[in-house]
């Protein structure tokens, strides 16, 4: 039996597609969808061995596992001389890296190079994954990942935009990761959804 | 179903098309579970597709399936919606669904709303949990939900949500035990 109210629907919805510029959405609906679905992750809380900073909360971490991946970790109060830290230090892991620090409404213009991956510029599965460091009753978000620097082939560029937006309670951090063959263009800043 | 991807689904009518028909009976029926009005549920059919269009691009398959990435843009939705009731704000829409049911709409409507009456009983004994974790339970209790495709809804990890599930199962026997709720 056919649904009146399903395929009316259909037709307003599509007239609303049709009618959008083919690049980008509302700045306003990204932003507000994006840090509510949990893109946006406060990382806070267990200090981790190895960070060259002081205090008990790093803005970011860079450690080697026994097992060869690299744990990266970055927080909300992170610094641009942090973002150079993180590029350093992994370029020191071997991991050739740029690692660009965005604030809220900053984007880097795109792409930034040839991406190699998923066919929406995803790194490959495997080479970066979600990580816990631990979990308490107030902020079970936190944000890290263990990219495994073996499956970077060589001439392969691990490019991490930063982005760090909101405040209160919706405060967060994101990653953008690519992987990118060949030179990687420097981040234009322009306008950004977050 | 989560072979219709996201990507294009903003920006081409062809590729939401196929996205929409393979996925409106989820949406309506996660809406059903929460409102029992259909005028509200048409209109929230319609913010959910919407915000689907408009989030579409930001879909990324290593963050989860694109049922757990539907869902967590559904509740963003259904959240945003009881907030501004709360606050008794009219919402400015794009595209209001009301407008869009006449006697059979408003009957089917009704129809999802009724078979989703035990769930939302439940997601009403849930009321006064914490709201992360009664997000959690919603998605796997009510809505069918796999604790990867929730995590996924709630941007979280697996082993976040699934600690977050031991400890509400607790929980949830104590609030479900006095009524249980037969489905």
């Amino acid at each position: 039996m056919a649904d009146p109210f399903k395929e009316r629907l259909l037709v307003a919805l599509k007239e609303e597609v049709a009618s959008r510029e083919p690049a980008r959405p509302a700045r306003s609906h990204r932003r507000k969808y994006a840090l509510a679905a949990g893109f946006a992750a406060v990382v806070a809380g267990a200090a981790i061995v190895g960070v060259p900073m002081l205090g008990e909360d790093p803005a970011y971490a860079v450690e080697r596992e026994p097992d060869g991946t690299i744990k990266v970790k970055a927080g909300f109060d992170i610094e641009p001389a942090d973002a150079a830290a993180i590029q350093r230090k992994l370029e020191f892991f071997g991991v050739p890296a740029v690692v660009d620090l965005l604030r809220g409404g900053e984007d880097c213009a795109g792409p930034r190079g040839a991406y190699v991956g998923d066919e929406d510029g995803s790194p490959p599965d495997g080479f970066i994954t979600q990580t816990d460091s631990g979990f308490d009753d107030d902020d079970w978000s936190h944000w890290n990942y263990r990219i495994d620097p073996s499956r970077l082939e060589p001439g392969q560029t691990l490019v991490w935009e930063i982005h760090t937006h909101g405040e209160g309670d919706s405060k967060g951090v994101t990653g953008d990761v690519w992987i990118v063959e060949g030179p990687v263009r420097p981040c234009e800043i322009v306008p950004g959804d977050f | 179903m989560d072979e219709v991807h996201p990507k294009d689904v903003g920006t081409d009518a062809d590729a939401f098309e196929r996205f929409y028909r393979a996925h409106y009976e989820r949406v309506t029926r996660f809406i059903a579970r929460r409102v029992d009005d259909p005028c509200t549920a048409a209109d929230l059919t319609a913010e959910v597709f919407l915000a689907v269009v408009d989030t579409a691009h930001t879909y990324r398959p290593r963050k989860g399936t694109v049922t757990g990435w539907l869902y967590g843009v559904a509740r963003n939705v259904v959240a945003e919606e009881r907030r501004r009731r709360g606050r008794d704000l009219a919402a400015v829409r794009r595209i209001t669904g009301r407008r869009l049911l006449d006697a059979e709409g408003v009957a089917r409507m009704e129809e999802r709303i009724d078979a989703e009456h035990a769930a939302r009983r439940i997601v009403a004994a849930l009321d006064g949990l914490p709201e992360k974790t009664r997000a959690l339970l919603e998605l796997i209790a009510v809505d069918g939900l796999t604790v990867a495709e929730a995590a996924a809804a709630l941007g979280v990890t697996r082993v976040a949500a699934s600690v977050r599930l031991h400890r509400a199962r607790k929980t949830l026997a104590a609030v479900v035990e006095p009524e249980p709720v037969y489905v």
